[in-house]
């Protein structure tokens, strides 16, 4: 057999398969082939050593058959664990809910300090905006309480500057936390599909 | 070497020479060889299994204009070595078992 004739025949015994198992057993073959010629086999000897085209289907469909089988005890079992889930749906889908509305309102919880120090944030900074501008008009009918105004108004900036820095803290710790419960969240579903798997 | 027994352990042994490092096809044969016999044709439904088994990962390299399948050993993978190496013991007893039958005459 030379090439062309094995991967024509290889193509045909693969016919009953999906395009894309057949194409990946293909290419498995054509590399396998390719791999030869350059470790110096000629063309018969490489088409030999790649074996039988039609064993090759049957030895794929014996592997998805026994792939397939489902032990018949695990399907039963399945089966009562569906029916179990169904049946007290009512009970485990409302706690699940209580708890996960619980968690919601837990979190939301969270954010208050973040935006309190963002509120205080944009007050100060308005202030700190506002006071030293009126300042300057106070300034020319009585300096010294025209100067404090405006020190109080750098005040209120410094004041500013601390909030957002709180703010950004905040943020960072609150967005950890976030990252952190739902890695937890979806670790508790990836062990349960690893169980039934 | 009884086929089903062979079988069984081929596996493995693909494992063994990924877990080394990352491979392919060809190059997984010619590793083999030195210690058990396989041929081009028995490897391909083997990593078929593994990699529905998710024992193993695959990714493309290029190789002289063509594109190569590389093989990578997961830790499923690395799991299923260690309990083959663990298990050996009792594969052992089984062996003498065997074998004292063998000799019983």
């Amino acid at each position: 057999m030379n090439r062309d004739e094995f991967f024509a025949g290889l193509g045909k015994a693969l016919s009953g398969f999906p395009a894309e198992e057949r194409g990946k057993t293909q290419l498995f073959y054509q590399e396998l082939y390719a791999d030869l010629i350059e470790d110096g086999c000629s063309e018969e000897e490489a088409v030999a050593r790649l074996g039988d085209p039609e064993k090759i289907a049957a030895d794929l469909t014996e592997e998805q058959a026994a792939a397939s089988q489902v032990l018949p005890k695990e399907r039963g079992r399945r089966i009562w664990v569906i029916v179990l889930l169904a049946l007290g749906f009512p009970l485990w889908g409302s706690l699940l809910l209580t708890a996960a509305l619980l968690l919601l309102t837990v979190y939301i919880l969270l954010w208050i300090p973040a935006l309190t120090l963002g509120l205080c944030a944009l007050i100060f900074l308005a202030v700190a905006v506002a006071v030293p501008v009126a300042s300057l008009f106070l300034m020319p009918h009585n300096l010294p309480y025209g100067l404090a105004q405006m020190g109080a108004g750098f005040i209120c900036l410094g004041l500013a500057i601390f909030s957002v820095l709180g703010l950004i803290a905040c943020c960072k710790a609150l967005a950890k936390a976030t990252a952190a419960v739902t890695r937890w969240v979806t670790g508790l579903f990836r062990k349960q599909r690893r169980k039934t798997a | 070497m009884d086929t089903q027994l062979k079988k069984g352990l081929l596996e493995t042994c693909v494992l063994a020479v990924l877990k080394k490092g990352d491979s392919y096809g060809y190059q997984i044969i010619r590793d083999i060889s030195t210690c058990i016999a396989i041929t081009e044709s028995t490897l391909y439904p083997i990593l078929k299994r593994l990699e529905g088994a998710a024992c193993l990962t695959t990714y493309a390299v290029e190789h002289n204009g063509r594109l190569r399948k590389y093989y990578r050993i997961t830790d499923a993978g690395r799991r299923r070595i260690r309990d083959f190496v663990e298990d050996w013991n009792s594969v052992m007893q089984v062996y003498k078992f065997i074998e004292e039958a063998d000799q019983y005459e």
